[in-house]
């Protein structure tokens, strides 16, 4: 800690809150608004006159409220930068501290927030985790048993800096606990609150009890468990020593905690799982060991950061194996439990992971980005012709297109994502998207159709988000229909009405229309400009007759397989129910139509050449169908 | 731009990677590549073991030159796991990165349809016919370039942060630590001692 | 498709409604000690145990384990259960296979008397388990209805016990005779009489059951099945007999081991408590009480605030 507030390359910015992030890789702005402490940090001396002055006290969240502190504040004794923070919410302005400080003149209530912006090459979040509340499992009885307490309120009653000063006592009564229960997954693995594996509360159990058992041998502790997990390095050996202590580990979750209210001593009931016995022991305290759990403001950071989650809410990683500390936005890397469950050595790990990865793009001069941007076709773009236009620009979620009635519009490169959503909204086609044209995906919407189409489950997903969720539902094996086709494209945004209407031209049995979750969407708000595309279409379709469940719409995110495959799934089933000739019907009945709409995208440059290439494949598919004869 | 039709003639070259028996074991990549042979515009298509191995890149790289190859699709894995390596491969071959198209056939066909050999065939051969109907319409496109700002900024300063910004520092790099609290440490900071070396915390 | 594998029993019972995701029990015991079965019945009981002979196929010994016909379906471990599995549907599929390959249950059940029996179907009901259903014979060349229990069905509780009006129905140990025996207490003069019936289920700990045979001869404790057990007439002949209360214990809402028994006679005892109160009779002679899982010691409280009652309304 005190080496990086000392260190001259880093400048500590404490009670400051990130509150916008623009740019891109090595051109990041970020907003940054630093709350105003009342005090003056360069006059602050830390010498805590004003707190001994302050009359007010309130509970010290560092201390797990176990202790007070004043509305003149540090939190802890070591803390760095050792200033002085006054609490605004609690403070009532009696201005003793003022009086206090003297002639040092540090405290200023005139100071205000102060926003400031700042040019930044590389991100790295290391927002962290959050401990699980155990009120809310009532057969704990946590919140109403005294002397039953969180592991983090352990941390600060056992601890020499604590408010206790090391003295471990029951918050009932004050009395040394001499019978102690660690009960392990509160709130970890457990489907009602967190599936998860909280990964180092079986350690964390140990250590407490290792260091209990340490400085008082006479105590008895047990440490409920359903596993132990000792998986890393020195860990188990770590285990065995406590067992050698005489710790008692009893496999077995508890089912209820009571109270014998005279004693304020605790019953923890269980099955001893060894002995496929029920039992139940008393003890003087019981010590839950709560799940680590996202932070409460994860929704706010990861749409400031831009940074999609994981089921539950941890941030997600570009690639769990290969990239597991970038973000999937280039620049942006992800530290420490923010990320997933982590105990110390693996936060260190993953945070030098990122000053390294980090490091790659700031000793660059240059950073590469792939170019798969839109471009204007001028020539097409009816605001050059002097009329008035814009939904390119409407569509951009970062400003990137400019329209100037009477010139074409404008993409700034450097500002451009590529998504895609400008190219799909151009009524005129007048812009394309680099790598990802309307000819190349035409292409292949024909080579996956051209067989069989009745047969096959369309796919649009999008890079982000659905594509990976198709790839987790491989790495898991969860198996679905082979029917299935499917495409990639940046985002959903890219997905234009006319593929939707090729597809089913072409005959396609169904379409799936998929992207990230709204507030997953890499490139802020493209997924809202596909998802208002997509409920057009299923309006418009709708009202042609076609039969529900062809064209579905599902945002699916990357860490959700389970859910690409359970929908491609029904879809298959949907196709199953109506049965092969009333489909075929159908789309009999509906070509025209399609036809009709699809029929612009035509005059896109190369795609009546994809559309006649698509004819020469087609025909040596089904050249080589023949000899086979399958 | 790619305003222009393709004049030049275009020759493919596809590879259907085994991925050792995570394709292979599912459908025969031997019969992919024979059946993609007969696609408009390849003139070579074959099988490999590890297309992302030494070997597998050093055959697309040797291919390139002697079938005088213009675009090359790969069918093997996601697009998210080896992308990069096979822009790469190309690219040392003198061919543009963005001239390679990946089909997968391993997490989205073979690992999710085991339960139909024949599906996954059929699915397997109709996604190279994809990518290869895309490589045909794939145009050379150039990296943008942009400029570095050489400053790095962590958000949060608990032990990741703190060890992360310490890390960057070390290199050179300046660094601003942002924390929300008026000190940083986060969660560390309130711990006694720590397992398994029972050090102290802060 | 490859050749068909018979069923094994795991899929048997995943089959059937409630037997699904029984291979998601990792082993936590979470529902073995949530029961009182095994603490209070039976030693051998243990639903864990019994999702393994599930799994691992011991079928014979699945269908011979008291875990199998013990079960109450209370489900007090199901809102437990940290892998969200219907315990109880597990257990009762298994039941359904054991009763089809022949097994019966070893439990108590009730036995209705035909000779008493009208056929007015309230035992029907009033079963949380729809073990009486009523059936037609002939007797002495009448058509007549009465009520018949399936054995394999009834738990034991007693509910209809003491909802048939015509006491046509009863159960070993818990029989109208039977308890009317045990309501006899030797009166102290100076200290007010008190009947407790108090349901086996409702008293957790080992420490209430100290704390109930810590109390003199003037309160009389009398084990039962379930408060539902309990009908105002039996309260009635406690009172008749110069008993000065009569406390009914039952289980906490929702935790009834026989669903829904400490509803039904918290709704009877209740009503029975207003009328006497009503007709200025005994007005806080009946009570009723429900304890939950987590009130150890609070057994004392109620009965001994109750002898208060009884103490300052005799003065």
């Amino acid at each position: 800690m005190v080496d990086a507030a000392r260190h001259p390359k880093i400048d500590v910015r404490t009670y400051t809150n990130v509150e916008r992030v623009e740019g891109y890789v090595g051109n990041f702005k970020v907003q940054l608004r630093e709350k105003a402490r009342l005090v003056d940090v360069d006059r602050c001396n830390g010498c805590g006159e004003c707190a001994k002055v302050c009359p007010i006290e309130v509970p010290n969240y560092f201390e797990m409220n176990l202790a007070p502190r004043k509305a003149a504040y540090v939190a802890m004794s070591q803390s760095v930068p050792l200033k002085y923070t006054i609490d605004e919410e609690a403070c009532i302005h009696c201005y003793k501290c003022v009086e206090a400080c003297g002639p040092l003149d540090a405290i200023d209530f005139s100071q205000e927030d102060k926003v400031v912006w700042e040019d930044i090459g590389s991100i790295v979040v290391a927002t962290g985790f959050n401990h699980f509340d155990p009120s809310v499992i009532p057969e704990y009885g946590y919140g109403r048993f005294p002397n039953v307490i969180t592991a983090m309120e352990m941390e600060r009653l056992n601890n020499s800096a604590g408010p206790t000063v090391g003295n471990l006592i029951r918050p009932g009564d004050g009395k040394n606990p001499q019978r102690l229960a660690i009960i392990n997954c509160v709130g970890s693995r457990d489907k009602r609150f967190n599936p998860w594996c909280s990964n180092f509360c079986c350690m964390y159990a140990i250590k407490n009890a290792v260091l209990l058992k340490q400085a008082n041998p006479e105590m008895e502790i047990s440490i409920y468990y359903i596993d132990i997990r000792t998986p890393s390095k020195g860990y188990e050996e770590f285990y065995e020593r406590a067992r050698g202590m005489g710790i008692h580990f009893i496999q077995g979750r508890p089912s209820l905690i009571t109270q014998d209210d005279n004693t304020g001593n605790l019953f923890v009931h269980s099955e001893d799982v060894a002995l496929g016995r029920v039992i139940e022991k008393e003890y003087d305290m019981v010590m839950l060991n709560q799940a680590a759990v996202p932070q409460p403001d994860v929704d706010t950071v990861s749409s400031v950061l831009n940074i999609s989650q994981s089921p539950g809410g941890w941030f997600m990683e570009y690639h769990p194996k290969l990239r597991p500390v970038d973000s999937p936005t280039d620049g942006i890397f992800l530290a420490g439990a923010c990320q997933g469950q982590k105990d110390i050595p693996a936060s260190v790990s993953s945070g030098l992971a990122c000053a390294s990865r980090a490091g790659r793009i700031l000793h660059s001069e240059e950073w590469q980005i792939e170019p798969i941007i839109a471009q204007v076709w001028e020539d097409r773009c009816i605001s050059a012709q002097g009329k008035q236009c814009g939904l390119c620009a409407k569509a951009c979620p970062y400003g990137a297109i400019t329209v100037e009635t009477g010139k074409a519009a404008q993409v700034t490169t450097a500002k451009c994502h590529g998504c895609g959503g400008c190219v799909a909204e151009c009524p005129h086609n007048a812009i394309t998207q680099m790598h990802f044209t309307d000819a190349q995906i035409l292409a292949q919407i024909r080579a996956l159709l051209a067989e069989k189409p009745e047969e096959k489950i369309f796919a649009f997903r999008c890079q982000w988000c659905s594509y990976g969720g198709a790839d987790l539902a491989g790495t898991s094996h969860f198996d679905y229909s082979a029917n299935e086709r499917g495409i990639r494209v940046m985002c959903s945004a890219r997905m234009d009405s006319d593929f939707i209407y090729e597809a089913f031209r072409l005959g396609a049995g169904a379409v799936l229309y998929s992207g990230c979750h709204p507030q997953d969407c890499h490139y802020i708000t493209g997924q809202r400009v596909g998802a208002t595309r997509a409920d057009r279409l299923m309006k418009a379709f709708e009202k042609m007759g076609m039969s529900p469940g062809r064209f579905r719409v599902e945002w699916i995110s990357a860490a959700e397989g389970d859910k690409y495959s359970r929908v491609i799934n029904e879809m298959q089933e949907t196709l199953n129910a109506i049965g092969p000739e009333k489909l075929h019907e159908e789309n009999e009945m509906l070509r025209p139509e399609m036809e009709k709409r699809a029929r612009r995208m035509y005059e896109v440059p190369l795609v009546t050449e994809a559309s006649d290439y698509s004819d020469e494949m087609r025909q040596a598919m089904s050249d080589m169908e023949e000899p086979h004869g399958s | 731009m790619e305003d222009s039709p393709n004049k030049e003639e275009l020759r493919i070259g596809v590879y259907i990677c085994h991925c050792g028996s995570n394709i292979a074991g599912v459908i025969p990549p031997a019969e992919v590549a024979e059946w993609a042979s007969h696609l408009p515009g390849v003139v070579r298509a074959t099988d490999t073991l590890y297309a992302c191995a030494d070997s597998g890149q050093s055959l697309i790289k040797e291919d390139i030159k002697k079938y005088n190859l213009n675009r090359v699709v790969v069918s093997a894995c996601s697009v998210r796991m080896h992308e990069t390596t096979f822009r790469g491969a190309v690219s040392e071959a003198g061919l543009n990165p963005f001239l390679m198209e990946m089909a997968n056939i391993r997490e989205q066909c073979t690992w999710a349809h085991g339960h139909d050999k024949e599906g996954a065939l059929r699915k397997a051969k109709e996604l190279t016919a994809a990518a290869v109907a895309k490589a045909h319409f794939l145009a050379p496109l150039e990296f943008i370039t942009v400029p570095v700002t050489k400053r790095a900024m962590v958000v949060g300063g608990g032990v990741a942060g703190i060890s992360a910004a310490l890390d960057l520092a070390d290199q050179g790099i300046d660094t601003i630590l942002v924390e929300k609290e008026p000190t940083i440490g986060g969660v560390m900071a309130q711990l006694n001692k720590t397992f398994p070396t029972m050090d102290c915390s802060i | 498709m490859e050749a068909e594998h018979p069923m094994t029993f795991a899929d048997q019972v995943r089959a059937i409604p409630g037997g699904e995701h029984l291979e998601m029990c990792f082993s936590c015991g979470t529902c073995v000690s949530k029961c009182m079965i095994q603490q209070k019945l039976e030693p051998e009981y243990n639903p864990r145990r019994l999702l393994r002979m599930v799994m691992m196929d011991m079928r014979e010994e699945a269908f011979k384990s008291p875990t199998t016909w013990l079960c109450s379906t209370c489900d007090l471990c199901y809102p437990a259960c940290p892998q969200e599995i219907h315990i109880s549907g597990v257990i009762g599929a298994v039941k359904s296979l054991a009763v089809e390959a022949g097994y019966t249950s070893p439990l108590e059940t009730v036995s209705v008397d035909e000779t008493l029996c009208s056929g007015c179907g309230i035992c029907v009901m009033t079963c949380p388990y729809e073990a009486p259903h009523l059936i037609e014979k002939e007797v002495n060349g009448v058509m007549d209805r009465f009520s018949e229990v399936d054995k394999d069905k009834c738990m034991g509780c007693g509910m209809c016990v003491a909802a048939c009006p015509m006491g046509a129905i009863a159960r070993p140990g818990v029989s109208n005779p039977e308890l009317v025996n045990q309501i006899k207490i030797k009166k102290h003069k100076d200290a007010p009489s008190l009947v407790v019936f108090i349901c086996d289920w409702s008293l957790r700990a080992d420490d209430d059951l100290t704390i109930l045979e810590s109390y003199p001869e003037n309160v009389r404790v009398i084990h039962i099945p379930c408060s539902g057990r309990i009908d105002p007439q039996m309260a009635l002949i406690a009172l008749r007999s110069g008993i000065d209360g009569v406390l009914v214990c039952g289980c906490a809402p929702g935790e009834c081991h026989y669903q829904r028994g400490t509803y039904v006679s918290a709704c009877k005892i209740s009503l029975l408590d207003s009328m006497l109160g009503q007709m200025d009779l005994a007005d806080g002679r009946v009570r009723f009480v429900q304890l939950g899982t987590q009130d150890r010691g609070r057994i004392r409280h109620e009965i001994d605030g109750m002898l208060a009652g009884l103490q300052r309304e005799a003065a």
